[in-house]
C-alpha cells in the first residue's frame, strides 16, 4: 500500500513504530521513522495506535502516512 | 560479512502466536529450557491479534459429544475425532488458565458474554479483549517463565538428522535469518515446534506473515501433511479484506444481501442462515457473485446499540477502518467480497492429539497443522494443539541428547538462503506474487473444476521451478519477501495438485463436477509427502465413530 509522505515533527524518536509493525515497513532514517516498504503495508492500525506523538494515521484504503502538521 | 550466532536449546519454538506462546509456557512449565523465535513481532503478528476475539465456550456442565458431533458436521467430518474432542475438552482448562495469567474474558452483568458462532447450534462461543491484550499477557507470561523470546528471525529450514529432504531421520533444530541484518542463526535444538500460521497468499485475509513458511518447511523435511486440499475463503469488507468478524457479526444477527437486497442465504442453508459454517457461506457468496447478482452486503442496521457497542468493543481495528472509510454500519450496508483464507480453516502438517507428527522431533500446533480442530473457532484449536504441542516437545527432549550438525550441510543451506542477494538482474518477488493470486482466486477458487485445477497446478509448478528461482533481493527484508514468496508457490502447488484427488463437495473443497457430500466413497482424508522430486499423495478413511 503506497505512502504519501513522512512528517518529521511529530515523530518522537521513540521507534515504537519499528518494534509493533508487523510487516516491518518502517526503518529509521537521520533519527526518524519512516516507511520505507509502503507496499507490505496491510492497515493493520498497530503503529497509529501505539504511536505516542500520534504521528502516523491509517487512512482508507490501508494507505499509512505520517501526519503534516506539528 | 553477516554475523553468526548459535542457539542450543532443549525446545525450539517457532512462531510467536498463541500455539507457540503457549507452547514455550507449556515447555517450560515441564523443566525445558526454551527459545521463541518469530519472524515478526511475538504479541503482534500472526492472526490472533487480527483476529475476532472469539473463543469456544465449553464448560464441563456442557454435553462434550454434543458439541463434537456439531463440530465434525461443520468440518464435514474432515476433523480428527480425538482431536477435536480433546481440544473441546481441553479449551476450558486454558480458558481458566489464561484467565489467571491475566487475560482478559468479556464479561457484563457478571457473567461471559456467550453467543452462538458460524454453524452453531447447540456450541457457544465467549470473547475475549482483543488478540494484542491477550497476547500481551502470555508473552508477558512466557518471558516471566524464562523463555528467551527472538523477534525479526525467519526461520528458513529444519535441520534433519541425517542430512536428508525428505528425511529417514528426526528433526534436530533449524536456521534461520534476521530480517532486518540478515544476522545467520544455527538453532539447535533436541525438540522443535512449528506454530508459525498458515499458509497465506498475503493482501488477503491472512496477515502478511502467514505465508506458509512452518507449513513449507516441515514439507521439505518430510512431515506428511493432511486435508492440503482445502483453500478457504472467507468474507471480509470489500474495502479492507484483511478484516475479521463473521463470528461475532452474524452471532449478533447481522445478515448477508446480494445486490438485489435479497436475503440469499434463505436459499442455500434456510436452517442456520448467515450462522452457517463459513465454507457455505464462502460458497453461497460465490454462486450469488457468478449468477450476477453481486455484490454481496453485510447488513447490520438492525443491530442495537448495545451490540453495535459490544462489537466495536470486540472488534476495534474493523471500526476503525469503517470509520476511515467513512461507511456505518449501523445505517448502510457494507460491501463485502470473498477474500483467500488460504489454509485457513483446515489443512497442514498432519498432527496426533499430542501434537506429534510423523516426523521425531516435530511437533506442531496451531494453524501450521491440519487444524484437525475445524468445526471450533480457530484460536481456540491453535491453543490446546498448541500447548500440547509444548508438552509432548519437552517430554521428547528429556529422553534425547542435542545432535551434531552436519555443517558442510548448513552451509549449502545458507549458500541457498543468500542467494537472491547476489542475483542483479532478478526477478521482484512481488511481481510473481500478483500471478500467483491470481491462481490461486481463480483457477482453484472457491468454485474448483478439474480443468482449471490441472492448468493451475502446471503453471504454479512453472513458476517454482522457472520464476522463484531467479528471484533478486535487494536487502534483508526483500530476502523475506523471496523465500515467502517461494513457500506460497509452493504451497499453493501442492493444494491445486491435492484437490484433484477429492471427488466430492466437502467443507472448502467445492467441486462443480462433483457438487454433493459422497459420504459413501469420499469419507476420507487426503495425505501429502514429500518425495524429493515432488509428492505422493493417497487417502486414508475418517473413522465414523470417533473419541471415546
Amino acid at each position: 500500500m503506497p505512502i504519501e509522505s513522512t512528517d518529521p515533527y511529530r515523530c518522537m524518536s521513540c521507534l515504537i513504530c519499528t518494534k509493533v509493525c508487523i510487516a516491518d515497513v518502517f526503518r529509521m532514517q537521520k533519527g526518524k521513522a519512516e516507511i520505507l516498504y509502503s507496499e507490505d503495508c496491510v492497515g493493520c492500525f498497530l503503529c497509529e495506535i501505539e504511536c505516542p506523538g500520534h504521528a502516523i494515521k491509517v487512512v482508507a484504503n490501508n494507505k499509512v502516512v505520517f501526519l503534516q502538521e506539528p | 560479512m553477516v554475523r553468526e550466532e548459535t542457539i542450543s536449546n532443549d525446545v525450539l519454538v517457532v512462531g510467536g502466536g498463541i500455539a507457540g506462546l503457549l507452547a514455550a509456557i507449556r515447555a517450560t512449565e515441564l523443566g525445558s529450557n526454551v527459545t521463541l523465535v518469530s519472524k515478526g513481532v511475538t504479541s503482534r503478528s500472526g492472526q490472533c491479534v487480527m483476529a475476532a476475539s472469539t473463543f469456544l465456550g465449553y464448560e464441563p456442565s456442557e454435553d462434550l459429544m454434543t458439541w463434537v458431533k456439531e463440530a465434525r458436521e461443520i468440518s464435514d467430518y474432515l476433523d480428527d475425532p480425538e482431536i477435536i474432542e480433546n481440544v473441546i475438552y481441553q479449551s476450558h482448562n486454558l480458558r481458566n488458565r489464561m484467565a489467571e495469567w491475566g487475560v482478559k474474558w468479556h464479561i457484563e452483568n457478571g457473567n461471559l458474554v456467550r453467543k452462538s458462532g458460524l454453524g452453531m447450534k447447540k456450541m457457544r462461543n465467549v470473547f475475549f479483549q482483543g488478540g494484542l491484550q491477550m497476547l500481551s499477557v502470555l508473552r508477558g507470561e512466557a518471558a516471566r517463565r524464562g523463555v528467551k523470546i527472538i523477534d525479526r528471525l525467519m526461520v528458513s529450514e529444519l535441520i534433519t538428522s541425517d542430512g536428508c529432504y525428505p528425511t529417514n531421520g528426526t528433526i534436530i533444530g533449524a536456521i534461520g535469518i534476521n530480517v532486518r541484518n540478515g544476522t545467520f542463526y544455527r538453532l539447535k535444538a533436541k525438540a522443535v515446534v512449528m506454530a508459525a500460521g498458515d499458509w497465506g497468499i498475503k493482501n488477503a485475509f491472512l496477515p502478511p506473515d502467514n505465508t506458509g513458511d512452518g507449513q513449507a518447511a516441515s514439507f521439505r523435511a518430510g512431515v506428511v501433511l493432511r486435508n492440503f486440499d482445502q483453500l478457504g475463503f472467507t468474507l471480509a469488507p470489500a474495502v479492507n479484506l484483511t478484516l475479521a468478524g463473521l463470528h461475532p457479526f452474524f452471532g449478533h444477527g447481522a445478515v448477508l444481501v446480494n445486490r438485489l437486497g435479497e436475503r440469499f442465504m434463505e436459499k442455500y442453508s434456510p436452517e442456520l442462515l448467515e450462522r452457517s459454517p463459513r465454507a457455505v457461506l464462502a460458497r453461497a457468496a460465490a454462486l450469488e457473485i457468478k449468477a450476477g447478482r453481486g455484490p454481496i452486503y453485510l447488513d447490520a442496521t438492525q443491530l442495537n446499540e448495545q451490540d453495535l457497542s459490544r462489537l466495536k468493543f470486540l472488534l476495534p481495528r474493523v471500526f476503525l477502518t469503517f470509520d476511515r472509510a467513512n461507511i456505518d454500519i449501523a445505517r448502510d450496508r457494507v460491501e463485502y467480497s470473498l477474500s483467500n483464507y488460504g489454509s485457513g480453516p483446515c489443512g497442514g502438517v498432519r498432527i496426533r492429539k499430542d501434537s506429534s507428527t510423523s516426523l521425531s522431533g516435530l511437533y506442531v500446533g496451531g494453524g501450521t497443522s491440519d487444524r484437525s480442530y475445524a468445526g471450533v473457532p480457530g484460536l481456540t484449536g491453535a491453543s490446546v494443539t498448541g500447548y500440547l504441542a509444548g508438552e509432548s516437545a519437552a517430554y521428547y527432549a528429556k529422553e534425547v541428547g542435542l545432535k551434531e550438525w552436519n555443517e558442510s550441510l548448513v552451509t549449502d543451506l545458507q549458500n541457498k538462503m543468500y542467494k537472491p542477494l547476489q542475483c542483479d538482474n532478478g526477478l521482484e518477488s512481488n511481481k510473481i506474487l500478483e500471478d500467483i493470486r491470481n491462481i490461486v482466486n481463480n483457477q482453484i477458487g472457491v468454485i474448483k473444476n478439474e480443468d482449471r485445477l490441472k492448468k493451475g497446478a502446471a503453471k504454479l509448478k512453472e513458476l517454482r521451478c522457472d520464476y522463484v528461482p531467479r528471484m533478486m533481493a535487494r536487502d534483508f527484508h526483500e530476502l523475506k519477501n523471496v523465500w515467502e514468496v517461494s513457500n506460497i508457490v509452493q504451497m499453493a502447488e501442492i493444494m491445486a495438485t491435492t484437490s484433484l484427488i477429492r471427488k466430492d463437495t466437502r467443507y472448502f473443497n467445492y467441486r462443480e463436477e462433483y457438487p454433493y457430500r459422497d459420504d459413501e466413497n469420499e469419507f476420507k482424508w487426503i495425505l501429502t509427502q514429500s518425495n524429493g522430486e515432488g509428492m505422493k499423495i493417497w487417502t486414508e478413511n475418517i473413522p465414523y465413530e470417533g473419541g471415546r
